[in-house]
């Protein structure tokens, strides 16, 4: 399902909060290169990890889930300091689950019944979901669109995120897989909250 | 929130029980159940799928709104303006131009898109303009539009706890002063993606579905809006507002299980129940009800069921109203928002319709007939797919 | 029966994502739920999606179909007892 966050943000009087930048990773993937899924499995295969999951997961959950390993292996001994119910995840992008949600919505007409495994994927927030399941991470998740990456907005999100609910740590990024331009960009920030 | 309460000073909600507060207490108050077979919606599982559906076409919901005729409009703004309407009304809000307006929908125009790509594959030519609604983005600036609400905008789309996080997210917002007003709350109508969708993950019950009981057998989908007007208890004051109830605690976890299902002990429900109790200042022998998310299926009826025995030694009176209603996805959590501060008013608490026998394993029951009941606080659950739990607590 | 436990694990592999396995490192009787192959609920409802398009055969619920989905062999002698096409 395709889900659209526009947001008209003022300053907001988060002055008790800070957030400092610990580390960010970024990935610019097109289909000029090679097929786009098959750039990602690679690149999961280089990684060295052993995950067989990733496998089930849509485009949009395999390039959030390679950054969020990038950040949690250079990170191994901050994310152990941290409770695990003290790490959000806030994602955004602007295509939403739509790698999932065309195949479903044609699936529908074409078989008597779709396939279960590409209906669970139509909502974007199940990346959070799959991060949370692989690091067993319990605290705030939440996922927003945006009409373009704007890394103040992201910021502000974060802020606001922590106004609402305690934690220490944030993994946040842009996840967009730009099917329209055969691209995938992925740029992930961790976020240290004092 | 350890912050103030959030007054709540206006409500508008739309369900398969009817149009309006007053309508949809009446159907409360009477034990009468939203859900029958599905007539509206142009669906192969007409006749073999009961849901909690409104007995308005688009063309009947676009007719009472200042829409014209040949505009396809989301049939879930369609619900959300007499929603809107009647909460700004309720609130005698002065001006909606300090106003934030937090929306929530999954399916937003996605009932128009479905259609259009029907008759596209039929040999129609479709205009990619046609799908300039698609987006749940798209339905939060028609009615930003429509209503001339012009603070910020937010779009919440997290499944099934979508509007329970609108209105924890306005309440936060309020609280930390960055704006004076809020409408929260959200909608979702009826349409093939999803009833497609979940009948395959076979989890959708071919009767009336009977939530909480030991044969219960999968939920039944719905569709509806509704909405909250929210502001600080002082500004309430100052104004010289009708205050009809509080959102006194909020909490969001994630129970980092499984894509769709629940874990078995409920944590992430368990969290964020204990978070809101915390945010709230309240111990569990504050609660007096509990509106359980209580879908009817096998999987969270269960987990929420063992969550809430890890929380309460005591168990206050426990129901579902999706058994009125059907699972309204997006919208259920601002709908059952309604539904507490009416029982926070009128001091009674709402059944489980088609409740016989508690589930095996769990030591509580439900109860299936209205009764009075001394109510002070509201817990009120949200759980959505991709573990995300929320738990919103309401007040006198 | 062997060709036909062949095909299911193709199918298998495809239709679930196992793209890390190939049809030999599947044993015939190995546990495809809890230990073994670690499928999950999902993978059962696609499996039950799999057998309905591929070869007529329709279960009531999951129940009924996980008593069948114990292993790739106890699937293939289930189809070749109850298909109707494919």
């Amino acid at each position: 399902m395709q889900i659209a966050f526009y947001l008209s943000l003022n300053l907001l009087k988060m002055t008790e909060y800070r957030t400092e930048l610990v580390d960010s990773f970024e990935l610019e993937l097109s289909a000029e290169a090679a097929d786009l899924e098959k750039q990602l499995g690679e690149i999961y295969q280089e990684m060295g990890i052993n995950y067989p999951k990733f496998y089930k997961m849509n485009d949009l959950c395999k390039l959030g889930f390679i950054g969020a390993e990038k950040i949690t292996s250079n990170n191994t001994s901050l994310f152990s300091e941290i409770a695990k119910d003290q790490v959000a995840t806030i994602f955004f992008n602007r295509s939403s689950s739509l790698v999932s949600d065309h195949e479903h919505m044609t699936s529908i007409h074409r078989q008597s019944i779709p396939s279960p495994a590409v209906f669970v994927y139509t909502l974007p927030n199940i990346l959070n979901g799959e991060i949370a399941i692989r690091n067993e991470w319990t605290g705030y998740s939440a996922f927003y669109l945006m009409e373009n990456y704007e890394a103040s907005k992201i910021d502000e999100l974060v802020n606001i995120g922590r106004h609402c609910q305690t934690f220490s740590l944030c993994l946040a990024g842009w996840v967009e897989t730009d099917l329209a331009n055969q691209k995938y960009s992925l740029k992930i920030m961790l976020y240290k909250v004092n | 929130m350890a912050k103030d309460r959030i007054a709540i000073t206006g409500m508008g909600i739309y369900t398969a029980l009817c149009k309006g507060v007053s309508q949809n207490h009446q159907a409360l108050h009477n034990n009468k159940s939203g859900i029958s077979d599905i007539t509206i919606l142009q669906t192969k599982h007409q006749g073999s799928l009961p849901a909690g559906e409104i007995k308005k076409t688009n063309e009947e919901l676009r007719n009472a709104t200042r829409y014209h005729s040949d505009e396809k409009i989301p049939r879930s703004v369609l619900l959300s303006i007499p929603a809107i309407e009647e909460s700004i009304s309720m609130s005698g809000m002065p001006d909606l131009s300090e106003c934030d307006f937090y929306y929530a929908t999954t399916v937003g125009g996605i009932d128009i898109s479905e259609q259009l790509l029907l008759e596209k594959s039929n040999g129609i030519y479709i205009h990619h303009n046609e799908f300039r609604y698609h987006d749940c983005g798209a339905s939060t600036e028609l009615l930003s539009d429509y209503f001339k609400i012009k603070g910020r905008q937010y779009t919440i789309s997290t499944a099934c706890s979508s509007s329970a996080n609108a209105i924890g997210l306005a309440a936060q917002a309020l609280n930390s002063g960055i704006t004076k007003y809020a409408i929260a709350g959200g909608a979702d109508a009826l349409c093939r993606f999803t009833i497609n969708g979940f009948n395959s993950l076979m989890i959708l019950d071919k009767e009336p579905c009977r939530p909480m009981d030991n044969s219960r057998n999968g939920l039944n989908l719905g569709e509806g809006a509704a909405f909250l007007v929210l502001e600080t208890e002082q500004n309430a004051i100052e104004r010289g507002a009708n205050i009809l109830g509080f959102v006194v605690g909020f909490s969001n976890t994630n129970d980092s299980h499984h894509q769709t299902a629940s874990s078995e002990n409920g944590e992430g429900a368990y969290l964020a129940i204990q978070g809101a109790l915390t945010d709230a200042q309240l111990a569990p022998e504050d609660i007096s009800y509990i509106n359980a998310h209580g879908t009817g299926t096998q999987n969270n009826d269960l987990s929420e069921g063992n969550a809430l025995e890890r929380v309460f030694d005591q168990m206050p009176p426990v129901s579902s109203t999706k058994s009125f209603t059907g699972h309204t996805l997006a919208a259920s959590g601002a709908i059952e928002a309604v539904f507490s501060i009416l029982s926070l008013r009128h001091q009674e608490i709402y059944p489980t319709l088609r409740w016989n026998k508690k589930i095996e394993g769990h030591q509580f029951a439900s109860f299936n007939s209205k009764t009075d009941h001394e109510v002070k606080y509201i817990l009120s659950n949200a759980f959505g797919f991709g573990g995300n739990c929320s738990s919103l607590i309401f007040g006198k | 029966m062997q060709d036909l436990i062949l095909e299911i694990k193709s199918k298998l592999i495809e239709q679930l994502n196992l793209q890390h396995l190939t049809p030999e490192q599947i044993d015939d009787d190995a546990m495809l739920f809890g230990t073994g192959l670690g499928l999950d609920s999902i993978d059962a409802l696609e499996i039950i999606v799999l057998l309905d398009n591929d070869y007529g055969i329709k279960f009531k619920d999951q129940d009924e179909a996980r008593e069948v989905f114990t292993s790739v062999r106890t699937i293939a002698e289930y189809v070749s007892k109850h298909r109707v096409n494919g």
